[in-house]
């Protein structure tokens, strides 16, 4: 039976997301917020919510107590953790299941497993698929330098329990190489609590390749296709597609094979990505497994026509999968946009504000999952990202002409957003043409810079906004004359 | 009339005349402005010189955010009645471009330091950033400490000018 009662572990978007499906379903959605998100859509739209006290808004969403109490005293019978904060933990997959309820998503055993990406690579060698040489920093620093150079730079540095860019660096001599563990390290260890990292070779100009999947949790699995997830900053992605442009055939159908094979290996549970690094020659990696929902999941969504969040809360009820690989149809392409309150202009600097207007486009093949709304005010507590604008159509130039009218017409007033650098990159001659890789934006920084502004731009501007403000509205009316 | 400011560059705005139409005056340049019906408060309708310019506009304080012709700008503006400069921000304060909170210090009092030489890591929405010294110069005093959380536009620390030695 599925659940009468879900409590999302959650904010933002992923939140609204979770409640729009859970709602079709006939479930009752719970939201728990901290203060500062007491105006957000997912805090006013859910069924009930409840309040997190914390010292900080960052941390109310990590207590684990806290949540499954109020999950508890409100008598939930299941939680959906989202994305981010909790999602990947597995010590709170097990204290959910501990006091008798259920937890959307793999079981914590393989969640242990995925969440140390120092293990889950050894266990998909062992599973048979390729992985990237890599060196574990154990703390004594001379024999790890030593073995560093013989790796060869540039390298990367990643956090064993990493994921979304924290902790990362790159390397490029062994001159910076102690200062960038030191740092990533303490970054690694604020985000996860835990402050291992390791290196790989830092690989030029790879595309980032996923794979969806879903699991019945006893070995059976199956696959969604795979999103490209090349457009990255800060080693955080941007822009995700499906399917990949110009992918080899044979190279695909054996990504998504590793990714099934792994997924039952490991008796996978739900829905999970499975993240490859592909090789300007050819070659690619098994990088590292999520177990949770991915941020870009409606790409998958658009081409397949499934609801990957329907889809987690059955298998999580059946403990079997609702479809088969056959039921699996791919139709057309679809390209998420994620839309975050940052400067492209200084660096990608986090912005501020109060979101003032937020409209959204309606056009045909455009969808808008979206966090935020008009009035509330976005500070620094939490991630960037506002919205994702997923663009899709029968092809995938339908798709990138979509994505740019769409960028073009959405309008967010209030708070500095990536979106008019979005519709450069989606715009740009090696994006039409499908040349994506991890160093797109370094690369064509100079061709996705603002162009400068004519001064008959400028004067318009100008005028724009001296006419719209709102003690200039009676110009309208005079200069048309209507009250003469 | 209006000072208005965009990317640091400053204009002067007024209406030459309402009729027998409305003539817009930017830094003294004239530009005719045929208002187009709308049915919203926010949205921008006008043509200009001829050419179309739509988008929406909303205010916040003196601050004009607008979007026209799938193009975001902020401005600053300032009712020129009074004719008050503005602010002085030549000082030697090193300001925070961003909210957040300190993480590391990575120069003392006294420090001399070199335009691009790191000075301290600023946590913000989850992400660590560096500040970097904006031009040669001593650290003449720290005006933030470690763990501290500050809002855009916090001096954090005092840098004096290069010694002559």
């Amino acid at each position: 039976m599925l659940p009468k009662r879900i409590l999302i572990a959650n904010r933002g978007e992923i939140a609204s997301r979770i409640q729009s499906s859970a709602s079709r379903l006939g479930i009752e959605t719970l939201s728990v917020f901290h203060a500062e998100d007491r105006n957000a859509p997912f805090v006013v739209d859910a069924n009930s919510a409840f309040e997190l006290h914390s010292t900080s808004a960052g941390t109310a969403y990590l207590d684990i107590e806290q949540i499954l109490d109020i999950a508890q005293a409100q008598n939930a019978d299941a939680i959906h953790p989202g994305y981010g904060f909790l999602a990947e933990n597995p010590e709170f997959a097990r204290a959910t299941n501990d006091r008798g309820m259920r937890f959307i998503g793999p079981s914590w055993q393989v969640m242990e497993l995925m969440a140390d990406k120092l293990r889950s690579r050894q266990f998909a060698k062992d599973a048979g698929l390729a992985v990237a040489p890599c060196l574990v920093f154990e703390g004594d620093q001379a024999s790890f330098l030593d073995a560093a150079v013989e790796l060869g730079f540039p390298l990367i540095i990643k956090a064993a329990a990493g994921g979304g860019g924290k902790g990362m660096r790159r390397v490029e001599n062994a001159s910076e190489l102690a200062e960038k563990l030191a740092s990533a390290s303490r970054e690694a260890n604020r985000h996860f609590g835990d402050g291992r990292i390791y290196v790989e070779p830092y690989v030029e100009a790879a595309r980032h390749i996923e794979v969806q999947v879903l699991g019945d949790g006893q070995g059976k699995a199956l696959h969604l296709g795979e999103r490209d997830c090349s457009i990255q900053r800060n080693y955080q992605k941007l822009i995700e597609e499906s399917p990949a442009a110009n992918l080899e055939r044979g190279i695909r159908a054996s990504l998504l094979q590793s990714a099934v094979k792994l997924a039952q290996a490991s008796n996978y549970e739900g829905a999970g990505t499975v993240e490859f690094l592909l090789t300007p020659s050819g070659e690619y990696f098994f990088l590292e497994m999520n177990t949770r929902l991915q941020v870009e999941h409606p790409v998958t969504e658009c081409i397949t026509g499934l609801d990957l969040v329907e889809l987690q809360i059955r298998i999580a009820d059946e403990k079997q999968l609702p479809i088969s690989q056959e039921d699996v149809r791919f139709d057309g392409h679809a390209i998420e946009m994620r839309i975050c309150a940052e400067d492209p202009e200084e660096g990608f600097l986090p912005s501020t504000g109060r979101l003032l207007r937020q409209i959204v486009p309606q056009a045909r093949g455009i969808r808008y999952d979206t966090g935020v709304c008009e009035g509330q005010v976005i500070g620094s507590s939490f991630d960037s990202m506002l919205a994702k604008l997923i663009a899709s159509g029968g092809n995938r130039s339908i798709a990138i002409n979509r994505a740019v009218e769409a960028l073009r017409d959405l309008t967010l007033l209030g708070v500095t957003s990536n979106q008019d650098f979005l519709a450069r990159v989606v715009a740009h001659p090696m994006f039409i043409d499908g040349h994506m890789n991890t160093a797109f934006l370094s690369r064509h920084a100079a061709d996705l810079k603002a162009p400068e502004l004519t001064r008959g731009e400028a004067d318009q501007v100008f005028i724009a906004a001296f006419l719209g403000r709102r003690d200039s509205r009676r110009l309208f009316e005079m200069s048309s004359g209507r009250q003469q | 009339m209006a000072a208005l400011t965009l990317n640091d560059q400053q204009s002067e705005v007024r209406v030459l005349r309402y009729r027998p139409r409305l003539e817009v005056l930017v830094d003294g340049r004239a530009h005719g402005v045929e208002p187009l019906p709308t049915d919203s408060p926010t949205a921008v309708r006008l043509r200009i010189d001829g050419r179309k310019v739509q988008g929406w506009c909303a205010q916040d304080g003196d601050m004009v955010h607008l979007r026209i012709n799938g193009r975001s700008h902020v401005l600053r503006a300032q009712a020129l009645i009074g004719g008050s400069a503005p602010a002085d921000r030549s000082r030697d304060d090193v300001c925070a471009d961003l909210p957040g909170k300190l993480v590391s210090l990575h120069c003392a009092k006294g420090d001399k330091v070199r335009s691009g030489d790191l000075l301290m890591r600023i946590e913000s929405m989850k992400m660590e950033v560096s500040l970097v010294a904006p031009r040669d110069g001593v650290i003449e005093r720290l005006l933030v400490e470690s763990g501290q959380s500050f809002e855009r536009g916090t001096p954090l620390l005092r840098l004096g000018k290069p010694s002559q030695d």
